[in-house]
């Protein structure tokens, strides 16, 4: 090898906790057309899991 | 005259020898559409079918329908194509039986309905269909009736209930609810009281058979009597964990299930486990391949020809014994 | 991004609580549970629990290296069935009537552990240089070598289970130091854990893996060899299977050509959950073990609350959901 390439390689160190933001893949991609403001989310959220609540609701009446 | 006569009369004997003759060797062409390749039982089940067929002279072609209905709809369309005398049918969907039954009966093509059983309605649709295999019923009551046996009835935390746990194979399958049903109705109807402690779906797996047990005794612990599996694969798997849990079978738990693999025999014979039931290959495949021979020759067939199981305990486990490969 | 040393503490309890929602969630999940079945909380139940992840959580931290790299690997549960069933031929009892090869020679348990892992080892050295040499979509290349694994293990048990395996294999699940929870199991999967982590952290080879998932060309013109490094991990990752199977089949007592069929899904949403980026560049094996361990918690919950074997799936189902939604909406907030 060379030269070591550790350094200045792209996402290097992303074993742990780091400050800088990691690579911007397709999935925060997918993320950004989400258009929804955060209230919607927290909404869906909370409908999803009020069903959680439900199906174990359901699931153990004998 | 006379001459003529006699040699008429020699005439018709040899062409009626001759047709009986090959009516009785003429090799058939079988085509078998099984269900899914690694099925423990019906891979035993496929294996003495096609030795037996092959042993009688007939071309037999074997086909894996992989656990896939649409799969097998098209091998047996191929089959068809393909001109086959009669047709052997392990079903992926027993309810999928009137489609298959109007396509082999456009085609008029005898079949032999296998192992997994059409509904009573269905096999009306067609005379020259047959369903060859043991009442699934029987399986689960044989496991009941097993565990009613026993000296104290199934119970051995002494609280006059059965307390069981059930190691469900897949619910779809009529074999895994039929199992679980009448292996309960037969401690019913043997007059015990029966308590539900734990079911839950294992698909036939043994690893998922040892997980469930692990837990099933990790939560109910010694309230825990009996363990009742669908299958023996899920029952090999309970070993695992009832001895892992400190438990002794046959001192302080029973454990029953189904097919009798060589495995399970040895374990009951050892006392591992209390009791299987054998689901009959051999029985079944030659009453297949015997009744697949009489619909391709034109008899007339029974709607039902049932093998019956045979309850696998400590008095004959060493009939079944597994032989040396 | 701002420092975050002058946030209030609310702020800091709010950030905490977003940024490992889940963990919190299974544990409020348990605390619930515990309280309504005590046993729950007993040796036995978590044995059980440490158990079953251990097992998962090997499986998990193998696929983690193909994900992280932006490929994936379908092939993980045939794999480590496959490993379950070489393991469990060659550690059959002597003494046992239906042994599937009867002359073959009694191996101590170790030396059939590295047989296994060599063969596992190859099918991972197969997929990495299909990947890596043939270009071959990752999806496509394990999903073919799911089926090859498959019908090998199918044509050379003939579908039959083995069992009635040697003491001292199967001993290997049971046994522990100590107290019955530090169970051998868990203390191989600690040792595997800590072992990735040092590799994920602290050596090229897992610098060089994050940098291929976040930016492939990248790398390649930082001199690096990406063929090289793919062929590696998903060899690693071949060999993570095997050791999955071997300890599968000790812990179920036996194996079938199905054991472990699909295990790579789980693992995968395990991955997810933990934090891998299915996209690549990102993945703790903290966050693999916390994913794993919600899913195991989570199913035995389940069946400690007595719920219907049909509605576990929605369950499941929804859970993972939540999780994306979760996930999402901390995207979201940060932006």
């Amino acid at each position: 090898m060379m030269r070591d390439p550790k350094e200045g390689l792209p996402g290097a160190g992303r074993g742990d906790d780091s400050p800088t933001p990691p690579p911007k893949g397709l999935k925060e991609r997918l993320y950004d057309k989400v258009n929804l403001p955060l209230w919607a989310v927290d909404l869906i959220i909370a409908l999803l899991v009020a069903a959680l609540l439900l199906t174990i609701y359901l699931g153990t009446r004998p | 005259m006379k001459k003529l006569l006699a040699l008429v009369l020699a005439a018709v004997m040899m062409l009626g020898i001759v047709s009986v003759v090959s009516a009785e060797t003429k090799p058939l062409k079988i085509g078998v559409a099984i269900y899914k390749y690694d099925d423990n039982f019906m891979t035993l089940y496929r294996t003495e079918l096609e030795k037996y067929l092959t042993e009688m002279g007939h071309q037999v072609t074997i086909v894996d329908g992989k656990g896939d209905q649409a799969e097998q709809t098209n091998q047996i369309n191929s089959f068809i194509a393909d001109k086959v005398d009669v047709l052997i049918v392990n079903l992926v969907q027993s309810t999928a039986a009137a489609t298959i039954i109007d396509l082999v009966k456009a085609a008029d093509i005898p079949t032999v309905f296998i192992n997994r059983e059409p509904t009573a309605e269905d096999m009306q649709l067609w005379d020259k269909i047959a369903y060859v295999g043991a009442d699934a019923r029987q399986s689960g009551t044989f496991q009941g009736e097993i565990i009613a046996a026993t000296e104290n009835k199934g119970d051995y935390n002494g609280n006059g209930v059965v307390d069981y746990v059930m190691l469900v194979g897949d619910p779809e399958n009529v074999d895994a609810q039929y199992r679980t049903e009448f292996s309960i109705k037969a401690l019913e109807d043997a007059g015990l009281k029966v308590n539900k402690l734990f079911e839950q779906r294992g698909d036939w797996a043994q690893e998922k058979g040892q997980e469930l047990t692990a837990n099933a005794l990790a939560q109910f612990g010694n309230d825990v009597d009996v363990v009742f599996a669908n299958n023996d694969a899920m029952a090999l798997g309970a070993v695992q964990s009832i001895e892992a849990a400190g438990r002794v079978v046959g001192k302080d738990i029973y454990l029953v299930g189904v097919d009798a693999l060589p495995e399970a025999v040895q374990l009951v014979m050892d006392g591992k486990m209390t009791g299987t039931v054998l689901n009959d290959h051999v029985g079944q495949s030659h009453t297949a391949g015997d009744v697949a021979v009489k619909a391709a020759a034109g008899e007339t067939l029974e709607k039902n020809y049932t093998v019956d199981y045979v309850k696998v305990t400590l008095e004959n486990a060493a009939e079944f014994a597994p032989k040396a490969n | 991004m701002q420092a975050t040393t002058q946030l209030p503490t609310g702020r800091k309890v709010q950030r905490f609580i977003t940024n490992n929602i889940i963990i919190i969630g299974i544990f409020l999940l348990a605390v619930v549970v515990s309280i309504l079945r005590p046993n729950f909380l007993g040796e036995s139940n978590i044995r059980n629990l440490l158990g079953n992840t251990a097992i998962r959580f090997i499986i998990a931290v193998g696929v983690s290296g193909c994900l992280i790299t932006r490929g994936t690997d379908l092939s993980a549960g045939r794999t480590a069935g496959f490993a379950a069933c070489m393991a469990a031929i060659m550690l059959q009892r002597p003494d046992y009537v239906n042994r599937m090869l009867p002359n073959l020679p009694q191996m101590p348990v170790i030396v059939v552990l590295l047989i296994v892992l060599a063969m596992t080892a190859l099918i991972g050295a197969i997929n990495g240089s299909v990947v890596a040499f043939f270009k071959v979509p990752p999806f496509i290349a394990t999903l073919g070598m799911q089926t090859l694994v498959y019908g090998i293990a199918l044509v050379t048990t003939g579908a039959q289970p083995i069992g009635s395996l040697r003491k001292e294999y199967t001993d290997i699940a049971t046994g522990y130091i100590g107290n019955p929870i530090v169970s051998y199991i868990a203390i191989i999967a600690l040792v595997v854990g800590l072992l990735m982590w040092t590799l994920y952290n602290k050596m090229r080879y897992g610098k060089y893996m994050y940098a291929i998932g976040g930016n492939e060309a990248a790398t390649e013109v930082a001199g690096v060899n990406v063929s090289r490094s793919k062929v590696i991990i998903y060899t690693l990752a071949g060999v993570m299977y095997g050791l999955c199977g071997f300890l599968l089949a000790a812990k179920s007592g036996g194996a079938s050509v199905n054991t472990a069929m699909g295990y790579e899904l789980e693992a995968i949403a395990g991955c997810t959950i933990g934090g891998v980026s299915v996209n690549g560049g990102v993945g703790r094996i903290s966050g693999i073990l916390i994913g794993v361990l919600v899913f195991e918690v989570l199913k035995i919950a389940m069946q400690f609350m007595g719920l219907k074997s049909d509605y576990t799936y929605i369950v499941q189902g929804l859970v993972i959901i939540i999780a994306v939604a979760l996930d999402l909406r901390k995207y979201l907030a940060k932006k």
